[in-house]
């Protein structure tokens, strides 16, 4: 359980509060590149750690994140005209560049000055990989890019998706840690999702329910260790990084690319739920990236021409209780990313946790919120720097691996938890 | 018309969950093993606690610490009436009694986990073995430098 008022300081992230002054010291994804596919294309509403903003790449191909609303009217600029270097007010022409300066006030003599009093708030917006990456805080701390692995590697490496969450983003983030329920949620996905089936550890995933958990502290997070039984007298690992604030990988699968997830606040009750998949050292298959596309493995299908799950919570997430009867999946709802959201989801928006009913296995859990209320609070009252924010941080990578009983996963396995380039994941 | 599931997640819906308690409290033992992990189970003593008793492990003996007082007792006896033993190890600890009571909440399916206290003066390899033999018979591990992820983990679950 948590105390109400530590429930509330870890899921409340809008401006002014204690995590979401933490969430602005980091670079977060904000979009996917594709959403701004050309110079001058139609801009896009982005909203974040509860800020309202419009995001738009202009003339020479520079991107843009700043306030939705024209300084005039308070016009959204959804509605803009993206043209010649800038974002144009529809309604009285005010226009902005990709920084929140304003460029043009039409009514206004040019040599007035009138326009260098006007600015928008703005943040940089850079691509890595396939994403836009945001940096919300203060400029003379922003931290160098991000350099996770599956963002640095090639394009035919790296795939990489999200979808709209209903639900607050810790709740989220804390099913990515959770790797217990794996065995149950997912039991019907292991031996039929092709981006899972066919890995040795499938079997120890599948004869094994009751995992022992190991929780090991690194400098920028953890790294929870689930221990299943394997024979001659070995346990099989799957160990599961997270990088402060909210970065998390899945254990890899056989020769399977590995994956892992990114849980972005929009505001306090819904957030993105970011998938990625990447291979360090080959490109991805054309049926792994078909699969991937149509939704398979850690992704998800839409409602065309959105990020909104096809199966969501207005369909009851397309509930198959003959499945769950016939086991073909263990809830009734089809695919890892929808079993997750549909539970999650299913908690209410902002989940009570003075109710909760913790054990000792979910230790991860405790201790990711023990790390993140300790640095939020370290941060709100002594300006000291959270963990994660430094790119050599975040060049981690997940494993799975059998061990004899007497090894300890972190020192046995501390180059496997390293990333390196060109050198293939450590998976069973 | 709307889903079930979007009416009943909404925040408005959430207020009709029903606030009773659904849980009753899990009895649990703190239980030191090696000197070194004394001081460490003084300081947790200090702290409130719901249902959660405290003792000290050594060549074959338990003493609980009870309203200030120490009493000498059966690890078995006292088996029968907890729900969790959380072992507080550090690198003296002696592996036997490790084994021995791992092995003794298993046979009675009482859920035991592992906290190793990390001193750093400590020889590593001892720590190390200590480590192995508490790794099979806890179902949660967790080393750490200080107690204070001990505490957050007991209070995580109303200890």
């Amino acid at each position: 359980m948590l105390r109400k008022e530590v429930n509330e300081l870890l899921t409340q992230t809008g401006p002014g509060t204690a995590m979401g002054d933490l969430f602005r010291r980091y670079w977060i994804p904000a979009m996917l590149a594709e959403e701004l596919p050309e110079d001058d294309c139609p801009p896009v509403r982005v909203k974040l750690l509860s800020e309202r903003m419009i995001a738009f790449r202009d003339s020479d191909g520079r991107y843009g994140l700043m306030d939705e609303f024209c300084a005039h009217r308070g016009v959204s600029l959804w509605f803009g005209r993206n043209e010649e270097g800038g974002l144009r007010c529809p309604y009285h022409g005010w226009k902005y560049d990709v920084e929140g300066n304003c460029v043009d006030v039409p009514s206004e003599p040019a040599a007035s000055g009138f326009c260098e009093k006007i600015k928008l708030q703005a943040y940089p917006l850079i691509k890595v990989g396939d994403i836009l990456w945001t940096y919300m805080g203060p400029k003379d701390l922003q931290p160098p890019p991000p350099e996770f692995e599956f963002a640095i590697v090639p394009a035919e490496q790296t795939f990489s998706s999200k979808r709209f969450q209903e639900s607050n983003w810790l709740q989220a983030m804390e099913g990515g840690i959770d790797s217990s329920h794996v065995s149950f949620l997912h039991s019907g996905n292991l031996n039929t999702d092709p981006l899972f089936k066919g890995a040795k550890g499938n079997q120890y995933n599948l004869a094994d329910k009751m995992p022992f958990f190991e929780v090991a502290k690194h400098t920028s997070g953890l790294f929870v260790g689930a221990r299943r039984n394997a024979e001659n007298d070995q346990y099989y690992w799957r160990i599961t990084p997270w990088i402060m604030p909210c970065f998390t990988m899945v254990p890899p699968r056989g020769d399977h690319p590995i994956h892992g997830h990114f849980w972005i606040p929009i505001d306090d009750e819904n957030c993105w739920a970011w998938s990625f998949d990447y291979h360090p050292n080959r490109a991805l298959t054309a049926t792994e990236r078909e699969a991937m596309e149509a939704g398979k493995g850690i992704h998800c299908e839409y409602v065309p021409g959105t990020y909104i799950p096809k199966a969501n919570k207005t369909n009851d997430y397309l509930m198959d209780r003959q499945a769950q009867k016939e086991g073909r999946t263990y809830s009734g709802v089809e695919g890892i990313a929808i079993q997750d959201s549909s539970l999650q989801e299913s908690m209410g928006p902002i989940i009570d946790r003075t109710r909760e009913n913790l054990v000792s296995t979910d230790n991860g859990i405790i201790m990711a919120r023990q790390m993140l209320r300790k640095a939020a609070i370290a941060l709100r009252d002594k300006d000291q720097q959270p963990p994660g924010v430094q790119p050599e941080h975040h060049r981690v990578r997940s494993v799975s691996v059998v061990l004899p009983a007497d090894q300890a996963f972190e020192t046995a396995c501390e180059e496997d938890l390293k990333a390196r380039e060109g050198v293939p994941h450590t998976s069973v | 018309m709307l889903s079930q599931s979007v009416r009943v997640t909404t925040a408005a819906e959430s207020r009709y969950r029903i606030a009773l308690p659904n849980s009753r409290g899990r009895k649990t033992l703190v239980l030191a093993l090696g000197k070194s992990a004394l001081t460490a189970l003084a300081e947790l003593q200090e702290l409130e606690w719901n249902n959660t008793q405290f003792g000290f492990y050594a060549s074959g003996e338990l003493q609980l610490y009870q309203a200030q007082q120490t009493l000498r007792v059966t690890f078995n006896d006292l088996l029968d009436k907890v729900d969790v033993v959380v072992l507080l190890i550090t690198a003296d600890s002696d592996v036997d009694a490790i084994v021995s009571i791992g092995h003794a909440c298993s046979e009675r399916r009482v859920m035991t986990s592992g906290f190793i206290l990390v001193q750093t003066d400590r020889d590593e390899a001892t720590l190390n073995n200590v480590l192995a033999c508490t790794r099979k018979v806890t179902v949660s591990l967790v080393a750490d430098a200080d107690t204070d992820t001990l505490i957050e983990s007991l209070r995580a679950v109303r200890a």
